[in-house]
């Protein structure tokens, strides 16, 4: 028999994965980028690490949406909580925002940290407004991080 | 108000005092040089020294640093590369640099050739060794490969099953030949081959038919493979210890670096002054020197000149409207930490207003909220500070690090009001440290953990604090400017609007009466702004359409404030994620003998990585809504920034 527990498991194994994901791919897509431009200007190692660091975010938000959830469920060091397949449902459905946005935002910024990477190998002076542009991408995951937590929130255990 | 007011100088003077004024003037670095006013003569100076030997000299201390860095015995770290210290100097000392750098030049070239020749060499002596192992098995000398008056002689590679297929063939034909087999390499055999030279063709014919064909030698060889393999290693060896040799001494070059350095600025600064003297206009008695400087530096400027002579006039004026002035900001020294955000979004125009303060104060406060914990910020604020105020580096990196130090000093405010010291480390402590956790409760004030909302709210409320400070700068720039209609009806209409807004809503939280008050004045507003949005049309049913369609912007006010929700998140999520270090590490606590070690790492490690990654998040979204939430409601960039002409340099700072 499933109890709610499983659910609500599956939910924050969602969220720490999809967006563990998409920063894997939006990092490693920024790196490929960073690897070509490190070969002609190995100085640069620092900006171009940066930028690298940038669609890393995502996975931290799924992280903390998934952890969030299993204090609720008291999984993490405190007394387990009875829930019924209901309320694992609900928890399993409100980390969905995190997640998905987490894997396709991830890609995304990946992709314009890439051609950021690309701008500051040709333009070192503009590497500030280089940083701004994944970081616009960047605010969607923050949103569904956001909606994620409220909605956890709001479901009673 | 923060942007320096500038002057338009212009000098005449006589020949006989050009290369004094420009010497003065370099030595000062308050004025910049400029071109314009080409009308009032037509002929520029040319300068006494040619650009094209200064250029050519700094290419060669440019090659000569970068043959330095490449042939370095120990490489910078990240830390040097990225802050490279600058060489401190006194002025007389620079300017009187002699370094003669031509003969190390040309050693350096020297040296490279030689390292490039030696490179090729070995890559040529290695592919020859790897041939040579393939055939290492033949015993005969290859000499003997050319053949003689009547045989020819080959060596022939082939995997072991062609073997029968090759005899048979060589039977039918009924050919003259001579074998001896060797063992080849990857299981393949060598058959060194002779044959009657008239029979070579019927040779080549079978070999065709098993698609086979003779091994040929990179180059002529003397000796047998044996032989030739230990000749190559030894010529490897003598050419791989002549490389480290020169390699070695290359490196030592290293001690020669400052100078160079200084060279290379030296020369830079003079290309500087003679790129500055091709601005000037002549005619056949005088010169003509036009330039911005700082109102404040003017007397300055006037003083040093009369140091050189008497034979000359300044005048000066204020900017023309629609002039392109060069713009320095000037602003209190807590303020002027943050110029470093306005600088990377785009200088303001000279007739603009100087952001910096304000956002100065909203970034400090942001980045507190997006750190949002004490002790993260207590570290980052002490690294920046300790950085800032003892490492021997750059003044803009001085800024940035004092900048990110006192956003520090904001995570340590926000961390008390929210009660988070390394997420909720505090609560557990042992009793006798029980009044930490006792301090850290009675200064916490909302608690987002348990109850996000009220956090939430105030990061809104702040949003809606931000874009009000933006609105009220527009009608302000706009009062100045004279344009007092747009002021009222585009900027100001909207403020209060906005805020009667924020009022009804809080009044139906709170009190119906605030409410009540409020409802009034939205409506007024409505009616206001349908009323005059639509201005700019003829037709006066468009004028209705187009008022109408403006309360439309209210959705893209609703957009912005919604943004700022993002300080509650990141502010939150580097909470939970100190919770996760605390939590993980304490998996381990248990564990006999050492397991509080492993606790201890586990968590400093995940603390570390959530300080990098959340102070990384802070800068960037703190920045983030400065520039599009904040900017786009009054800023104009596009200014140019002020470059006095004076000694520019890369690695030197003159004191």
């Amino acid at each position: 028999m499933i109890d709610g527990l499983a659910f609500a498991l599956l939910g924050s194994a969602l969220a720490i994965g999809l967006a563990g994901i998409g920063s894997a791919m939006g990092v490693g897509i920024a790196g490929e980028a960073g690897a070509g431009v490190l070969t002609e200007d190995p100085n640069k190692f620092g900006q171009i690490l940066l930028m690298q660091a940038l669609p890393g975010t995502q996975g931290i938000y799924g992280l903390l949406a998934g952890f969030w959830v299993l204090i609720k469920l008291g999984l993490f060091g405190g007394t387990p909580v009875e829930i019924n397949v209901a309320q694992g449902l609900q928890i399993l459905f409100a980390c969905l925002p995190v997640a998905i946005v987490g894997l396709v935002s991830g890609v995304y910024q990946g992709r314009t940290s890439a051609a950021s990477i690309g701008m500051i190998a040709r333009r070192p002076e503009e590497t500030g407004r280089a940083i701004i542009l994944p970081a616009m991408v960047e605010t969607y995951a923050v949103l569904a991080l956001l909606a994620t937590i409220l909605l956890l929130n709001s479901i009673q255990v | 108000m923060a942007i320096s007011a500038m002057e338009k100088v212009g000098v005449i003077a006589h020949h006989s005092l050009r290369k004094g004024i420009l010497d003065q003037l370099q030595d000062l670095g308050v004025l910049e040089i400029t071109e314009d006013e080409k009308d009032l003569f037509d002929e520029f100076v040319s300068p006494s020294v040619e650009l094209g030997e200064l250029e050519r000299r700094l290419g060669e201390l440019s090659y000569c640093l970068d043959f330095i860095d490449k042939y370095r015995s120990e490489k910078l770290g990240i830390a040097q590369s990225l802050f490279p210290s600058p060489i401190h100097m006194e002025k007389e000392d620079f300017l009187s640099c002699s370094f003669d750098y031509i003969p190390l030049y040309k050693t350096f070239l020297d040296w490279e050739e030689e390292l490039n020749n030696i490179r090729s060499n070995l890559n040529r002596l290695n592919s020859n060794l790897e041939f040579m192992k393939k055939i290492q098995s033949v015993e005969v000398p290859l000499e003997n490969l050319r053949g003689t008056l009547y045989t020819r002689s080959f060596l022939l590679e082939f995997p072991p099953k062609k073997k029968e297929a090759l005899e048979e063939k060589l039977k039918e034909r009924n050919l003259a030949w001579l074998r001896e087999e060797f063992p080849g390499k990857g299981g393949n055999v060598l058959w060194w081959v002779i044959i009657h030279k008239s029979e070579e063709e019927a040779m080549e014919e079978v070999l065709a038919e098993l698609s086979l064909s003779p091994v040929s030698l990179p180059q002529p060889f003397e000796g047998t493979p044996q032989e030739i393999i230990e000749d190559l290693e030894h010529r490897i060896g003598e050419l791989q210890e002549e490389q480290s040799k020169l390699i070695e001494k290359a490196a030592l070059q290293e001690k020669f670096e400052k100078e160079f350095k200084i060279a290379y600025d030296y020369y830079l600064s003079l290309w500087e002054r003679y790129q500055s003297e091709t601005k000037l206009l002549k005619t056949k008695e005088t010169c003509y020197i036009s330039g911005w400087v700082k109102k404040e530096d003017l007397p300055l400027v006037e003083e040093s000149i009369s140091q050189v002579g008497k034979e000359w006039v300044l005048y000066h004026r204020e900017p023309k409207e629609g002039e392109s002035v060069p713009v320095s900001l000037e602003n209190n020294s807590w303020v002027n930490n943050f110029s470093v955000l306005t600088h990377l979004y785009g200088l303001p125009n000279y007739t603009e207003i100087d952001p910096t303060p304000f956002v100065a104060g909203f970034f400090f406060f942001f980045f507190g909220m997006c750190l949002g914990d004490v002790i993260y910020g207590l570290v980052l604020a002490l690294s920046g500070f300790i950085a800032a105020a003892c490492l021997d580096i750059s003044d803009s990196t001085k800024l940035f690090l004092r900048m990110l130090a006192w956003g520090g000093v904001g995570a340590i405010l926000v961390g008390t009001f929210t009660g988070s010291w390394l997420g909720d480390l505090f609560d557990y402590f042992p009793p006798s440290l029980s009044f930490l956790t006792t301090l850290k409760n009675g200064l916490m004030v909302i608690d987002p953990l348990n109850n996000p909302l009220p956090m939430l709210i105030f990061s809104l409320g702040v949003g809606i604090v931000q874009i009000l400070v933006g609105i009220m700068l527009a009608v302000m720039k706009e009062w100045k400017r004279g344009n007092y209609a747009v002021a009222i009806m585009d900027h100001l209409s909207w403020f209060i609007f906005l805020v009667s807004i924020v009022m009804y809503i809080v009044g139906i939280a709170v009190s119906p009466l605030l409410a009540s008050v409020a409802l009034p004045i939205i409506i007024g507003g409505v009616i206001f702004l349908v009323a005059t949005q639509g201005r700019h049309q003829k037709n006066p049913i468009m004028k209705f359409l187009s008022g109408l369609l403006s309360l439309y912007d209210l959705v893209s006010y609703l957009g912005d404030t919604l943004s700022y929700s993002r300080l509650f998140a990141l502010g939150l999520s580097s909470t939970i994620i100190a919770i996760l270090a605390r939590t993980l590490g304490s998996l381990f606590g248990g564990y006999p003998y050492i397991g509080w070690l492993i606790a201890l790492i586990v968590a400093l490690v995940f603390h570390l990585f959530n300080l990098l990654m959340s102070g990384l998040g802070a800068f960037v979204h703190s920045a983030r809504l400065q520039y599009v939430e904040f900017f786009n409601k009054f800023y104009e960039d596009g200014g140019k920034s002020f470059k006095p002409f004076g000694y520019k340099t890369k690695y030197v700072k003159i004191s």
